[in-house]
């Protein structure tokens, strides 16, 4: 009873805390390897797919779990043989291919298109080198500013408008580039100049403060490679310079 | 859609899609840099939504209480705005000033004694669950009973509300109301007072009942053929039988101290005396009839007040 009462609190506790989530999540590794291990009828290893989405599905667990829900480990034990049957009821729609590619079965792009997006990938998995310098980079500038990328992902505007309204922001600073220096001299977001040049409402991006910040970022000089990955979501919106 | 990982930890990895959003997947065994195709993500929007909604549920639980009470307290409020707050105030000055104060339906809710003979007025008097016209009547009762008011005495009154409209319409209803339950007891003035403007003489002088006392002072022509002239003045005190220059007074039969005569009733007529033993001397005639009602004599109507005209 007291040590469930310890996991309560400390699942509480990791519910804020991406960190502490992940280190809870590493002390709880044997649990589930085993319950991976239980759900596929196998020895699990690291290098099997299921192990990462039961990982990810107690991950799921810590941000959803709530008292009221039982004990957490049963609770978790669940999460994770749900998210499980989930992936693997996606697998078995494309049981008859043997491709890795295929697991993505979100979009319908031909098979054709996908082998050249493979194509694509391979030659980044040439700049991979360059990639991982830049994306140390812009991490190392965004500790500047108090930012990780976990806390972009959980600042990252989640409905479509929202996102319009970003874009819309970002494009705007795009276009007036001194507002890019301005932010890299005073390490603060020109909120005002941003608002008086949109007219957007100043409460949405203060609640996306950090996501746009990440991209305005990005916008500076010297991510040529992350600009190119995004080249398609502000080019499809017609928006400004790349 | 490619994704490019931007961290790895053991449990999610930051990946940043083509359109610029930002997505915590499973870790794949992933790499920073990496460029993959498909993704696993953590399916945080549902359950975040849901467990946002439920702290958001839970917080109104948790406030819930005083959700209630601030709204019972305006619940509270507006009763007591409605019914025990102070719409209107009618200021009654007789010398007693009092000053009564009334909610929006006409029901008392307070009532001061603006001077020192208001507070001796209102002193042990229960406003509770009267309306204006109950609490004036009886006040005004009780100032005859304690000698405050009297006949030709002068009642103000003075209306003070912010509603105007209220004030016309009560000004004059409320002056009514006293006048008519006056009408059969004494004779006043009632005199409105505006706040600050000119005032509205409403005079009601009714006929007055006898008993009152002070009145008729001023008329003192007891004597014969109420000629205005008092005849205390002359020698012709002769009430006595017959007119004859004697004054009966010393005759030993007279009704003089007929209890009649003290008693404060109104009632108590002049004709009544004769009960006594049937020889009034008053009248000429001697014939048991008191005349006094023939000859218009003040006795009949005015001066009933036995104790200052006789003794």
């Amino acid at each position: 009873m007291h040590n469930e009462h310890q996991i309560v609190t400390l699942v509480y506790d990791a519910k804020q805390d991406m960190h502490k989530a992940d280190s809870l999540i590493r002390s709880y590794i044997p649990f589930i390897r085993s319950e991976t291990s239980k759900f596929t009828k196998r020895i699990c290893t690291d290098q099997d797919d299921e192990y990462s989405i039961a990982m990810i599905a107690f991950h799921e667990a810590i941000r959803s779990y709530t008292k009221d829900r039982g004990a957490f480990l049963s609770y978790a034990s669940l999460t994770i043989r749900s998210r499980l049957t989930d992936y693997a009821r996606r697998e078995a729609r494309h049981s008859g291919h043997i491709s890795i590619h295929e697991e993505n079965s979100e979009d319908d792009i031909p098979l054709s298109e996908k082998l050249v997006d493979a194509n694509d990938g391979h030659e980044q998995n040439a700049n991979l080198e360059a990639t991982k310098e830049e994306i140390a980079e812009l991490a190392k500038v965004m500790a500047q500013f108090g930012v990780t990328f976990t806390d972009i992902a959980e600042n990252s505007p989640k409905q479509n408008r929202t996102m319009e309204v970003c874009k819309q922001v970002i494009r705007y600073a795009c276009d007036n580039r001194q507002l890019l220096d301005v932010l890299l001299e005073t390490k603060k977001l020109p909120m005002a100049q941003l608002v008086n040049g949109t007219k957007a409402e100043r409460k949405t991006l203060e609640r996306h403060r950090k996501y746009i910040l990440a991209m305005l970022l990005i916008q500076t000089n010297g991510y040529e490679i992350i600009r190119g990955h995004l080249r398609r979501s502000l080019a499809v919106k017609g928006g400004g310079q790349v | 859609m490619t994704y490019m990982v931007l961290e790895c930890h053991t449990s999610y990895a930051v990946v940043l899609d083509e359109l610029g959003n930002f997505i915590k997947v499973a870790n794949l065994r992933y790499e920073v840099g990496q460029t993959v195709d498909c993704v696993v993500k953590m399916q945080e929007p549902a359950s975040e939504t849901s467990d946002a909604a439920k702290l958001k549920s839970l917080t109104f639980k948790k406030f819930m209480p005083f959700i209630a009470a601030v709204a019972a307290c305006f619940i509270f409020l507006f009763t007591y705005m409605f019914n025990y707050a102070t719409f209107a105030s009618v200021y009654i000055s007789i010398n007693p000033e009092v000053k009564i104060d009334i909610n929006r339906k006409d029901m008392v809710v307070g009532l001061s004694g603006v001077n020192q003979d208001g507070t001796d007025l209102i002193e042990g008097y229960s406003f509770k669950k009267k309306n204006l016209d109950t609490v004036t009547d009886e006040l005004i009762d009780l100032a005859i009973a304690k000698n405050y008011l009297s006949n030709g005495g002068k009642i103000t009154i003075e209306l003070n509300s912010s509603d105007t409209q209220w004030v016309i319409s009560r000004e004059t209803s409320l002056t009514e109301h006293i006048d008519r339950y006056l009408t059969d007891k004494i004779s006043v003035t009632i005199q409105l007072n505006h706040q600050g403007s000119s005032s509205v003489e409403n005079n009601a002088i009714i006929p007055v009942d006898p008993d009152d006392g002070d009145s008729n002072y001023a008329d003192t022509d007891y004597g014969e053929n109420s000629d205005g002239v008092t005849d205390y003045n002359g020698n012709n005190t002769d009430y006595g039988a017959g007119n004859d220059g004697i004054t009966d007074y010393t005759d030993g039969t007279t009704d003089y101290g007929d209890d009649d005569y003290i008693q404060n009733g109104s009632q108590s007529s002049n004709t009544e005396i004769s009960d006594d033993d049937g020889q009034s001397n008053y009248s000429e005639n001697d014939d048991g009839q008191s005349d006094y009602t023939e000859n218009s004599s003040p006795y009949s109507n005015d001066s009933d007040d036995d104790a200052s005209d006789y003794e």
